[in-house]
């Protein structure tokens, strides 16, 4: 079976080798983006049939370049990529910003800091499943 | 209103004074005391008129011109009655030069006076207490001046060496009236910049608290991400991904490190939930609860605590029926119990934490009473009531943070339920019990 293809969209250096890391000894092709704007151009390249979709994206919202929703929203207006599985995997736990991305249509919101690294590695094996 | 009352009330008292007397006239003639009369009858219409419109609170503002109209009408009506009467008037212009001095003073302290009660009355609906009193003194004043031109003055006409006297009453009113029209001009103005600063300073308040908000919120994050690493690394290091840590020292050190993490990490959970629920951007997750479970659980997960410490920890439950079933939060009324008897426990060296729950008339009241040092009221105070990061110096003589964040937790949750809490201690070395008080909702 071919490994699930997760897509990491996260700023924070240490964060993404962690991950990188965790996810890759799960058994998941991980690959990093560090920006928004690459994310929303990877949205781009799904369209065009440039890339393959990824099974899972993991969307950090506070970006450098932007707020993760814009990635969100890129995502959500194609038929091509309306239906990739996005989970938001951040610190920003506000409620009324919560609100709106379930507004746009996340599937998924995860506090990084309220999960365990096993606990969020059983998360992203049921969602790739 | 009240004093436009209790004018009125003293014309028409004095009012009908002087009909009595116009028809049994003493100490002036039936002439004399028509003329006081009519004076008076002068001010009943001005009172009644400012009765009206302080009771209907109507705004003047739209009949400002027919008003000051009105007003002018009535001005030159007195006036020209002044002058086409054969009253003391004429003969003070005939007699000296002083009565057209006399005459131009009348002018202006009728439009003066005028003048002050239409700026009141235009543009201020409500009067200021201070402002509608020197209202009254002036208008008083016209009233006697008026009075004493009609009345008292044909008294001085005759001998022509008092003549001075009737100018001399007159600039005494007339500075009077520019005192009283200064003082409320100054009134108005200091009360509007009042009003002004007032709205400056709520506005900078407001926004000063968005800027706190959004800060916190932000702050979140940043706070929350090098923790992600952190304990993640801890995590797979303690439990041996990069292969077994040999040597029991570092392992040991390494427990510690995760146990301070993991605090670090609950205590800017807690914050952060204490900050969004007094920001109401979270909501309590209410579910029906029996609280004496929910206590029975926190007491077993703290036994072992209180048993290193040889203290005993006891629940008192009420003996007469069963407790009601709550509506709680449970995760977060778990801290409330949890941090309360941690507290306990922790500041507790000899004897015990007693947990009584009492079941009263639509609430529920949970009592934590130990034998430790306790704490002065104002202490109580400061925790309870999350002073002490308003109050620093004074509080920190205390304890430092540690107590207070617990307590404010406690404060902030039991609050989002909708309940009381308060502490009592009869002060160092003689314990503390602290009451949570919990509506019962049906």
């Amino acid at each position: 079976m071919a490994k699930p293809n997760i897509l990491i969209i996260e700023d924070d250096p240490p964060t993404i080798k962690i991950f990188q890391e965790v996810f890759t000894m799960a058994g998941f092709n991980v690959e990093i983006l560090d920006m928004g704007q690459k994310g929303i151009r990877r949205m781009e390249e799904i369209r065009e049939g440039k890339k393959e979709k990824p099974d899972l994206i993991l969307l950090d919202l506070i970006l450098p370049d932007m707020n993760g929703i814009e990635v969100l929203k890129e995502a959500r207006k194609y038929p091509e990529t309306r239906n990739l599985k996005i989970y938001a995997l951040t610190n920003y736990s506000d409620p009324k910003f919560q609100e709106e991305l379930f507004k746009e249509g996340i599937d998924k919101i995860l506090i990084k800091t309220q999960y365990s690294l096993k606990e969020l590695t059983e998360i992203i094996k049921e969602a790739v499943k | 209103m009240r004093f436009h009352l209790l004018v009125f009330t003293f014309i028409i008292i004095s009012w009908s004074f002087c009909l009595y007397f116009y028809n049994r006239p003493v100490l002036f003639g039936k002439l004399e005391w028509l003329k006081i009369t009519f004076a008076l009858s002068i001010g009943l219409i001005f009172e009644l008129f400012f009765l009206v419109v302080s009771a209907s609170k109507i705004s003047l503002k739209k009949f400002k011109v027919p008003l000051i109209i009105v007003f002018s009408i009535f001005a030159l009506l007195i006036i020209f009655g002044v002058f086409a009467n054969n009253w003391p008037i004429n003969y003070l212009i005939k007699l000296s030069p002083w009565g057209v001095v006399f005459v131009l003073l009348l002018l202006i302290y009728s439009a003066l006076g005028g003048a002050i009660l239409l700026e009141r009355f235009l543009k201020i609906p409500e009067l200021h207490h201070l402002q509608s009193l020197y209202i009254l003194i002036s208008f008083g004043l016209f009233i006697i001046a008026i009075s004493i031109l009609y009345v008292f003055l044909p008294l001085f006409t005759l001998p022509r060496e008092y003549l001075w006297l009737s100018p001399l009453i007159t600039v005494i009113f007339l500075l009077l009236f520019i005192f009283g029209y200064f003082l409320i001009k100054r009134g108005r103005e200091e009360e509007f910049k009042k009003r002004k600063e007032a709205e400056k300073l709520s506005e900078e308040e407001r926004k000063l608290t968005q800027a706190k908000d959004q800060f916190i919120l932000s702050l979140q994050h940043h706070l929350r991400t090098p923790l992600v690493p952190l304990k993640g690394y801890l995590e797979k290091i303690v439990e041996g991904s990069y292969g077994p840590v040999e040597n029991p020292v570092v392992k040991e050190k390494l427990i510690e490190m995760k146990k301070s993490v993991d605090l670090l990490y609950s205590l800017m959970e807690n914050l952060i939930e204490i900050q969004e629920l007094k920001m109401g951007r979270k909501t309590l997750n209410l579910e029906d609860c029996r609280i004496e479970n929910l206590i029975k659980n926190v007491i077993e997960e703290l036994k072992f605590q209180a048993q290193q410490k040889n203290l005993y920890l006891k629940l008192e439950l009420p003996t007469n029926g069963k407790l009601p079933t709550l509506k709680l939060d449970k995760r977060r009324m778990r801290k409330v119990i949890w941090n309360l008897l941690d507290n306990a426990i922790k500041y507790t060296n000899r004897g015990g934490v007693t947990i009584r729950v009492e079941n009263q008339k639509s609430k529920i009241r949970i009592v934590v009473a130990d034998t430790g040092i306790g704490m002065e009221k104002e202490e109580i105070d400061y925790f309870l009531k999350g002073r002490l990061f308003e109050r620093g110096k004074e509080a920190e003589k205390f304890y430092g943070p540690g107590r207070g964040i617990g307590l404010n937790i406690i404060t902030e949750f039991v609050k989002a339920h909708g309940g009381k809490v308060w502490g009592e201690s009869e002060g160092w070395g003689k314990g503390t019990t602290f009451y949570i008080e919990l509506p019962v909702k049906d």
